[in-house]
């Protein structure tokens, strides 16, 4: 082929716009074109054929190591764990796996999944193989890694394998700017110091997210008294994801007397910490509760009144009905109906609690479910 | 330079630019998917659904279903919405006033009793005629509303109403989800650091050919069918190309109707679905977007590319071509509706890229290569092409599209591979040689048939007959 397109744009005289394009280089095209055609294809089949050997690898080597685990798990003490090590086919899969990667990582990974469904002796026996086998080695190499999902893979393993050795590298880790690694960071210090771990929260500067912080809450115990003190700090923290996450810890272990300092938190200028304030009072509600969530209704959003006047009708007392008439009269809509509600709730509840009347009380709690 | 050599080389000049520009712009669309396809298989690693699953916390969702006429299936698939995993969510059925059995059945199969309507009109629609909940604690989560009849949209803004959830989920009813669907799709809402995710999307799958169990797929098959096989590369290239690029950008436009997660807040703030056009769907993403844009919100669109959403694919000709036209007038109505934006600086990403693009290379394509093609056939006429160069240039366009659709087919093997025979992956190669020859061309003409019809100022959605899936076995 030979020639060559011509495009021209021509606006009352001068030439505006010239393309001219050799043939040769359209040629040069479409070769390059299905070049890469017929190479993307032979990659697809090159990459079927590799994942199918690289799953039978997989599948071959969890079978061999379930026995190897196995034993380990079944062991009683240290002297077992050591007979285990030294039987024939464990030292065939030393000699032949734990020289290769992928053999050192795939028993990592199968550890890493039976020990979080193991707890007291064969649970440290996992450990101890872990730490036996040094296979923290490669954990801690992998920290260092510049990809952050392979470093965020190795928080996880160290956090899950009981390495608390690695804490200070960890705690470094607890306020990266890549958001995955700061939430494995912080999820393995609290998996390996428990409630004390939290005390990143003193100086972390990057947002907690929601799904952080049912994270961490997943890894929790309740506190102790002295630990449940740090909580104060956080109520006043300048990032609102902390005192969100606080009052969560509140609501979560019910701490009875965080009650007046969760009330502070109704004035918070962030309305997602008082939404969650609400809710806590919910959880953490005493008599005076119902006078604290009326309090400042007024400078409450749409959202926040509609829910106190929802929990009024749960925690709500007679002393409550001139506030609840009050926004029924002067509101609209959802509120004047839920007011008018969360009033009637009340009044019947008081019914029944002067007159034993059993039905009225089912009503009640049928209403309010 | 005589009139005629002006008006070819315009015409010529202007096709070849945009086929460049076109070029380009998938060649950039195909760098940022593969870059966000990996990053959230990354992240996937990390993400312990039972956490979610398990707690309290987990965010509301309210699935909201719109169903007309869905008489023969609608006992099924709502007990497939019910057996969703998830702990925190309601089902809400709209009954759009079906002229069938539908509500009927529904009140005999779940033990349904007439119960309180929506406590504030959030957004205004047709009548709601009854709201019913069934006394069956089993079925607890499951609220009914019959309402007269207003189409897809009014239907969608009824169940917004009727919900108090955080989060709305608007499905098609014949939909068939993934367990951990609602896992999925509600976990981008928890990770707001900074900016608000006001939206999820995720991906649509076609289920022709595959084998369903008690609502669920249980074994996946290339498509049998022709046009449902074509659609399924198309899909591809849709969902795990385009929509993963823009979804890094952060300049998704489209959310899939069958399958996306609202945050209802925000949905109720920009007015709800909009009755007035065909492709709600769109709509009410760009206009989510623009309220949040044009109130200074900080925001985000996530996107997800697991497989997570099924549906029945049209086979016939007819009913695709229906559906092409409607998406194409769905698209300018929305377009026009927010043409405020195009290349205004004040909607950032929104205005000065995914608007433009969408302007140019989702709702002018039809009509440029409609408009090339026949040009080429009066210039063909006149005596006035290159030959030669038209077949260079033929293939040149040729082998760029097929190189696009074999990416497409590359990156859904080394991400999801559905489609597990070798067998499977030659047939879509096949494939995607065939269509622009066959389905490509009569895509662009139900497109400009859609022109048409809004040039006709036609608004209905047109009827969109299913074969329907299997029964328990049985291949569709």
């Amino acid at each position: 082929m030979s020639g060559r397109l011509t495009i021209q744009f021509v606006f009352q005289g001068p030439v505006i716009l010239d393309v001219q394009i050799p043939m040769e280089w359209l040629l040069y095209l479409v070769i390059f074109f299905a070049g890469a055609i017929v190479c993307l294809l032979a990659y697809i089949g090159f990459y079927i054929i590799r994942e199918l050997r690289r799953k039978a690898k997989y599948r071959h080597l969890i079978k061999i190591y379930s026995n190897f685990i196995g034993d380990i798990i079944i062991s009683e003490s240290e002297d077992d764990l050591e007979k285990v090590l030294q039987q024939p086919y464990v030292q065939t899969i030393l000699r032949r796996w734990m020289i290769i990667p992928m053999g050192r990582k795939v028993l990592i990974e199968q550890l890493v999944q039976n020990h979080k469904s193991l707890t007291g002796q064969a649970g440290n026996n996992l450990v101890w193989l872990y730490t036996t086998l040094r296979l923290y080695e490669d954990s801690l190499a992998d920290l260092s890694s510049a990809e952050w999902h392979i470093k965020a893979a190795a928080m996880q393993q160290l956090a899950e394998m009981q390495q608390k050795d690695s804490l200070k590298r960890l705690y470094r880790e607890t306020n990266s700017s890549i958001y995955i690694v700061r939430a494995e960071a912080q999820v393995a210090v609290v998996k390996l110091s428990g409630f004390e771990g939290l005390r990143f929260l003193n100086v972390i500067s990057q947002p907690v997210t929601q799904w952080q912080q049912l994270c961490l809450l997943n890894q929790l115990t309740a506190p102790n008294e002295s630990q449940a003190m740090n909580i104060y700090s956080w109520l006043d923290s300048s990032n609102d994801t902390i005192v969100e996450f606080a009052l969560r810890l509140i609501s979560k272990f019910q701490l009875l007397n965080f009650h007046d300092a969760v009330a502070v938190c109704l004035k918070h200028p962030s309305s997602i910490v008082r939404c969650q304030a609400i809710n806590t009072l919910r959880d953490v509600a005493n008599e005076s509760t119902p006078d604290v969530l009326t309090q400042d209704f007024q400078q409450m959003d749409r959202k926040e009144q509609l829910r106190i006047l929802l929990l009024l009708a749960e925690f709500g007392t007679e002393n409550q009905l001139s506030f609840l008439r009050t926004i029924s009269q002067e509101s609209t809509g959802i509120h004047k109906k839920t007011a008018e509600r969360s009033a009637a709730i009340i009044i019947k509840s008081s019914e029944y609690n002067s007159t034993g009347d059993d039905s009225a009380g089912s009503e009640v709690k049928a209403v309010i479910a | 330079m005589s009139v005629q050599d002006v008006l070819y080389y315009l015409f010529t000049g202007g096709i070849f630019l945009y086929s460049i520009a076109l070029m380009l712009f998938s060649v950039f669309i195909a760098a940022f998917s593969l870059a966000e396809i990996k990053d959230y298989m990354h992240r996937c690693r990390f993400t312990d659904y039972n956490v979610l699953a398990s707690s309290d916390h987990a965010p509301s969702l309210s699935l909201i279903a719109p169903a007309y006429n869905e008489g023969a299936t609608i006992i099924e698939n709502v007990k497939s919405l019910l057996s969703i995993h998830y702990p925190n969510f309601e089902v809400i059925i709209v009954n759009d006033g079906s002229k069938d059995d539908s509500l009927s059945k529904l009140v005999t199969a779940y033990d349904l009793l007439p119960a309180e309507g929506p406590l504030e009109e959030h957004l205004a629609t047709k009548p709601i005629r009854g709201v019913y909940r069934s006394r069956n604690p089993v079925y607890k989560k499951l609220t009914v509303v019959d309402k007269v009849n207003g189409g897809k949209a009014d239907a969608l803004n009824v169940g917004i109403n009727v919900s108090d959830n955080n989060y709305i989920v608007c499905i098609d009813v014949d939909c068939i989800l993934e367990q951990d669907a609602m896992l999925k799709l509600t976990r981008p809402f928890l990770d707001d650091g900074g900016a608000r995710v006001i939206a999820t999307g995720g991906v649509v799958r076609i289920a022709n050919s595959c084998e369903v169990q008690d609502g669920k797929i249980v074994k996946v098959n290339l498509p049998k069918q022709f046009l449902p096989r074509m659609q399924t590369l198309e899909y591809m290239r849709a969902f795990l190309l385009g929509r993963m690029a823009w979804s890094r950008l952060n300049g998704l436009l489209l959310i899939s109707g069958a399958f996306g997660a609202f945050d209802r807040e925000i949905v109720i703030r920009a007015g709800g679905y909009d009755h007035n056009t065909v492709g709600e769907d769109m709509e009410l993403v760009v206009r989510m977007r623009r309220y949040m844009e044009e109130h200074g919100l900080p925001y985000k669109i996530a996107y997800i590319p697991d497989p997570l959403c099924w549906t029945e694919a049209p086979a016939s000709f007819k009913i695709l071509g229906r559906q092409r036209n409607r998406w194409t007038r769905g698209t300018v109505e929305t377009l026009k509706m927010h043409k405020v934006m195009f290349f205004n600086k004040k909607y950032g990403v929104l205005g000065m890229l995914s608007y433009p693009y969408w302007f140019f290379y989702e709702m002018l394509a039809p009509i440029i290569e409609f408009t090339g093609f026949i040009g080429f056939l009066v210039f063909a006429a006149l005596g006035m092409i290159n030959w030669p160069f038209f077949v260079g240039l033929f293939i040149f366009i040729y082998g760029f599209a097929l190189l696009y659709s074999v990416f497409a087919i590359l990156v859904e093997v080394i991400t999801y591979n559905q489609y597990k025979k070798r067998k499977e992956i030659f047939q879509l190669f096949l494939t995607a040689a065939v269509e622009p020859f066959v389905f490509h061309p009569f895509v662009v003409w139900s497109a400009i048939r859609g022109f048409i019809d809004i040039i006709r100022k036609k608004k209905a959605w047109g009827e969109m007959s299913r074969q329907g899936f299997g029964t328990p076995k049985s291949a569709v």
